[in-house]
């Protein structure tokens, strides 16, 4: 909201300085935004008054005109066409400067004759964009006057930001009150002065449902001129931020301005009949607005009619047939009060925003129509002339104002300070609240109609902490702590983070919402999830998995010049297992691509296979103290790659490590491998184990074998080390894969593989002796299980 | 025969001492430890001896032999050194073998930080669902349907009754419904706004939330732990101020301002030279909100207050659009942390 300093001055006393003006609103919350100081603006531009006006004898575009400043006169040459003597302009002195031209004015010589001054545009002051001629002032202005008060610019114009709940502060009169309140000083809230209307004309006001509108209340005036509206009037509009319109138009915006109500005024000769109907839209109804668009009414919508069509959406905005203009004679001028979610539904739903829907939104006073309409009344015939031809009021049931009981004492116990009865009493008071009456220690408080938002005690709190000042409540020198009241800290997505830096991951986080082809891969169960309206038409469904972010970041990595990458996420993915039944997971991703080593001074370059992804995957587990072997399967099968080793916790899905298939890279436009993990971060977390038991180290040495067998092409690494361990051979401690070849020395079908075995007793150095046995059981069920063949 | 022994380790110590080709070593290994060497030719000697000599001679000899052989393992291992690093002298200029080492996210880090401190002020960290339903969102924590307070968060929306969280808060509902007071936590997470996405908005960002509910917590109490947070976060010597604001949660509401740390308070472009940067809204919790998971307001207090990260993160930072967190170029990653 824009408020003009000179306005506002008129109801309240102000503090001398802005800066204390802007800290006692910000510290009532009305947050001072911004503070643009226009009285130092257009120094040296003033009114002027062509005296005389003649054609330069060198040239056949210029003029030569006298322009007197109010005490002397100067000669200046201007090139506009439309320069004529007699007119009031702008007239910019030696000495100003032209910050929209970037130069200032001096004495100069036009074609021969010399020039003192500048008869200016408006776009020359940045004004608007008229490029036409020369500004020509109203013919009363008078020379001399300083051309920034001329326009209102002698004013400091506020911006402020209004909380929605404080729809009682968007005026003057509003903003006013909080300061009166604050600096304890008296609030000027002018009396409209009103000659009565004897013989009213016959006019009647039907509110069809006084819900959405429990009051109408209205006048007509006749005889108006519509015209320009003085210049007082168009430069306080100007400086609240409304654009002035003609002198009936700019009446009810500055008493909206000026109070709070919004008011519209009809042509009343355009409206049919001598009533004015309130009503609901039927289904269909159309009206074309102010802003000359038809619009089709959404149902439910209130509605202003005469006797037989729509003439307004109530609270939003006026219709265009009825709208005054300067051939307008008699007005009916309306004040009412409207539903606020009523307002506020109709706006959306016509995507409208209005001064007056916004107002009505946030909840304006029922009883302040009629002063506002007396006000706007008033004005009219000051401003447009005319005749009061009658006021009328419909409000079915007054709103009454609100009771609402405080206990002094319950203010005390949730600021945490002690305020006075008496002060919190004072406060309340300068608020406008009565108290009506004092028992069981608490006040009883009447609320002014204005405050729809004080509904309860702890409204009231606030109202006394904001003008007692939030700062002069203290700061405690100790913050008090419970005991025992820690549950389930969500600590082990940032240990499981740690671990995965800790491995070289890069985290990156990436948005939620990927495109509708992309939400799908990879993910597990489920069907995608797509928001109703998303921003981007691109991206309006969220991830089943975290791959296609991670492949969305690998590309475009790749194509920054950097291949290599070991990046790592942690998010949500999401998918709707039926209606309004959504899945939430909390997943770790991490990928490996391009090098897993640099060619450097001490090694070649070594681009990363499967098994880099593999050693971190077990590395994470064994962190985290879960035993690999219980966790990971082979046999599965996944939409990713046909190479997959997925992650199991209590036979439920956690997680999957794979190449990505060249399809699904294909369609991120990667061309080379990328290796993928994703882990269930809630699932892993079931699997921890409670607490590590220390196992004493062992005592005697190890021995260690090594064997090498020749088996069948298809017999995998893990097979082999299973079968080792079958039967659990004595002294056996692990079992170790450490070669694997191919060659056709030993037949195409078949491969290498090497492994070693190490061997421990708890009581004993073993001997060579105590493992052969183990060792012959080894080797004859390899043979046995998967026909393998011992090498010499 | 002592005296040959003493002789040839002499000769021994003289040549190892000159031991640098592979060709020398390999000469050295056959002159003295070789089945023909020299130390071989004095085990066969020694069986002329006699048996009170032999055992003392013996041990000797074997003594002989463990120094060769020895000498000659050092001198191979010196030399294989002297091959690897190229040169007689260690170049230690360079460069080490590269470690991989990740960084984490700067949002991440400020989640983190943030989390840190309230974590020693006695808080638990909680968290709650990123597809939210209405009632968490909005209307339990005292969002009317149809008022202006939901313009303050363009929602985007699921379907008529879930949607996208659009803060953090959310989380107070969940645990104030699970467990009895006192209630001690934050809760950091991801929401969702409905924005043109551009320098200054995303169609997400992250929160902290917070949340104290016991037997008479006052407004001090919620002065007093932010104070402490935001000098622990920002330095001891900024200055803060609260000031009105409204959340439909909250009742009397705040915002907490620090001084701008950026110009140091002069005013500049970042605190539209207000001298004032705002770190996070908060207040206390309205009665309201109580109502809706049966705590009685006549027995419980509560504080409230949400923190925004990227906001906090990119003020700390100085950096000037917010996509660049969400882009994952990891030259704008690898400048953090
Ligand atoms: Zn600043």
């Amino acid at each position: 909201m824009q408020l003009s300093l000179n306005w506002l001055r008129t109801y309240v006393d102000l503090p001398e300085s802005l800066e204390e003006l802007e800290a006692l609103l910000t510290n009532v919350g009305l947050e001072v935004e911004s503070i643009e100081d226009r009285r130092d603006s257009f120094k040296d531009i003033v009114v002027g008054e062509v005296l005389t006006c003649e054609k330069h004898p060198n040239a056949d575009k210029l003029s030569v005109c006298t322009v007197s400043n109010g005490a002397d006169v100067s000669t200046v040459v201007c090139g506009a066409p439309n320069v004529a003597a007699g007119q009031k302009v702008i007239f910019a002195q030696v000495g100003a400067h032209i910050e929209k031209l970037g130069f200032t004015i001096d004495r100069r010589k036009l074609r021969g004759i010399e020039s003192a001054g500048m008869i200016c545009s408006s776009s020359e002051l940045g004004l608007d964009d008229d490029h036409s001629g020369i500004a020509v002032l109203q013919p009363g202005a008078l020379p001399g006057t300083p051309i920034a008060r001329y326009l209102g610019f002698d004013d400091v114009i506020l911006g402020i930001g209004i909380t929605p709940n404080r729809g009682d502060a968007l005026s003057h009169i509003g903003t006013a009150r909080d300061i009166a309140a604050a600096t304890a000083g008296e609030l000027r809230v002018p009396t409209p002065e009103l000659a009565e209307c004897p013989d009213p004309e016959p006019f009647s006001i039907d509110i069809r449902d006084p819900e959405l509108c429990p009051r109408y209340s209205g006048a007509i005036v006749r005889d108006v001129t519509v015209t320009d509206s003085p210049d007082w009037l168009r430069k306080a509009l100007t400086a609240a931020g409304v654009r002035p319109i003609n002198n009936v138009v700019d009446v009810t915006n500055y008493v909206m301005m000026e109070i709070g109500q919004p008011m519209h005024a009809f042509d009343l000769e355009l409206l049919e009949g001598s009533s004015i109907v309130v009503r609901a839209a039927e289904p269909g109804e159309t009206i074309t607005t102010l802003d000359d668009e038809e619009r089709r009414l959404p149902e439910r919508a209130l509605l202003i009619c005469d006797a037989v069509k729509p003439v307004a959406v109530a609270g939003v905005m006026g219709g265009q047939h009825s709208a005054v203009s300067t051939s307008t004679t008699s007005i009916l001028l309306e004040s009412a009060h409207f539903n606020p979610s009523s307002v506020r539904r109709t706006a959306k739903m016509l995507q409208l925003s209005t001064d007056s829907s916004y107002r009505f939104e946030r909840g304006s006073d029922p009883n302040v129509t009629l002063w506002a309409l007396r006000r706007a009344v008033q004005l009219i015939l000051e401003t447009a002339g005319g005749k009061l031809r009658g006021l009328y009021d419909a409000y079915p049931s007054p709103v009454l104002e609100k009771i609402v009981a405080l206990r002094p004492a319950f203010v005390n116990r949730i600021l945490g300070i002690e305020i006075s009865a008496s002060e919190q009493r004072r406060i309340l008071e300068a608020l406008q609240v009565r108290i009506l009456g004092e028992d069981d220690a608490a006040f009883q408080c009447s609320i002014p109609t204005f405050r729809s938002d004080i509904e309860r005690e702890i409204d009231l709190v606030e109202e006394i902490a904001r003008i007692h000042g939030y700062d002069n409540i203290p700061v405690p020198t100790r913050i008090e702590m419970n005991v025992g009241t820690r549950f389930d800290d969500q600590a082990f997505p940032a240990r499981l983070r740690n671990l995965v830096l800790g491995f070289g991951f890069d985290e990156i986080l990436s948005s939620s919402l990927v495109s509708r082809g992309r939400a799908g891969v990879s993910g597990e169960g489920g069907t995608v999830v797509d928001v109703l309206n998303p921003v981007s038409k691109e991206r309006p469904s969220l991830r089943t998995s975290l791959l296609p972010s991670i492949l969305e970041a690998i590309d475009l990595n790749i194509r920054n010049g950097m291949p290599s990458v070991r990046i790592a996420e942690i998010g949500h993915v999401f998918a709707a297992m039926e209606e309004k039944n959504f899945t939430e997971r909390n997943m770790l991703a991490f990928a490996i691509t391009g090098n897993a080593q640099e060619r450097s001074w001490y090694a070649p370059g070594r681009e990363s296979d499967f098994f880099d992804l593999k050693g971190v995957l077990h590395q994470l587990v064994e962190a985290l103290y879960i035993d690999n072997d219980t966790i990971f399967y082979y046999d599965r099968t996944s939409t990713l790659s046909e190479h997959v080793l997925t992650l199991e916790v209590k036979g439920r899905y956690a997680g999957q490590a794979v190449e990505v298939s060249d399809a699904i890279l294909a369609s991120f436009d990667i061309g080379q491998p990328v290796y993928y993990a994703e882990l269930d971060i809630d699932l892993l977390c079931e699997a921890l184990p409670k607490r590590q038991r220390y196992v004493s180290v062992a005592k005697y040495p190890s021995m260690t074998r090594d064997l090498a067998v020749l088996v069948a092409k298809d017999i995998l690494a893990e097979q082999i080390t299973r079968t080792v361990q079958l039967g659990n051979p004595a002294y056996l401690k692990s079992v170790r894969v450490v070669d694997v070849f191919t060659h056709g020395s030993i037949g195409k079908d078949r491969k290498s593989v090497a492994f070693t075995m190490t061997f421990q007793a708890d009581e004993r150095t073993l001997t060579d002796e105590d493992i052969n046995d183990s060792v012959d059981a080894i080797v004859s069920a390899l043979k046995r299980e998967l026909q393998a063949e011992l090498r010499a | 025969m002592k005296d040959r022994i003493e002789g040839l380790l002499a000769k021994i110590r003289e040549s190892a001492a000159n031991l640098s080709t592979e060709e020398g070593l390999e000469q050295f290994r056959i002159a003295f430890l070789s089945r023909k060497g020299s130390i071989a030719q004095l085990f066969e000697d020694l069986k002329t001896l006699s048996a009170d000599e032999k055992p003392s001679m013996g041990k000797a000899l074997n003594v002989l032999r463990q120094t060769a052989q020895s000498l000659l393992d050092e001198a191979v291992e010196n030399l294989q050194r002297e091959k690897k690093s190229g040169k007689d002298v260690l170049d230690i200029t360079l460069p080490g073998r590269a470690q991989h080492r990740g960084h984490m996210h700067i949002v991440s880090q400020t989640i983190e930080e943030i989390s840190d401190i309230f974590r020693r002020m006695g808080f638990s960290v909680a968290d709650g669902p990123e597809i939210e339903t209405d009632h968490y969102n909005f209307e339990a924590l005292n969002f009317p349907a149809d008022h202006p307070a939901r313009d303050m968060q363009d929602t985007f929306f699921i379907t008529d009754s879930h949607l996208l969280r659009t803060h953090t808060t959310p989380v107070q509902v969940r645990l104030m419904e699970k467990y009895q007071p006192p209630i001690r936590a934050i809760f950091p997470g991801k929401v969702y706004r409905n924005e043109v996405i551009s320098a200054r908005s995303h169609v997400q960002f992250h929160q902290i939330d917070g949340l104290f509910v016991d037997k008479g917590v006052t407004f001090a109490d919620l002065k007093g732990t932010l104070v402490t947070f935001a000098k622990m976060y920002y330095g001891s010597s900024l200055k803060y101020r609260f000031r009105p604001s409204f959340f439909p949660f909250t009742e009397p509401s705040a915002e907490m301002d620090i001084s701008c740390y950026l110009c140091n308070a002069k005013g500049c472009r970042v605190c539209k030279h207000t001298g004032w940067l705002e770190i996070l809204g908060c207040g206390m919790v309205d009665p309201n909100v109580f109502s809706f998971v049966n705590v009685d307001p006549e027995e419980f207090s509560g504080y409230a207050f949400g923190i925004g990260i990227e906001r906090t993160a990119m003020l700390r930072h100085a950096i000037d659009d917010i996509r660049l967190l969400f882009e994952n170029d990891l030259r704008v990653n690898h400048q953090f942390n």
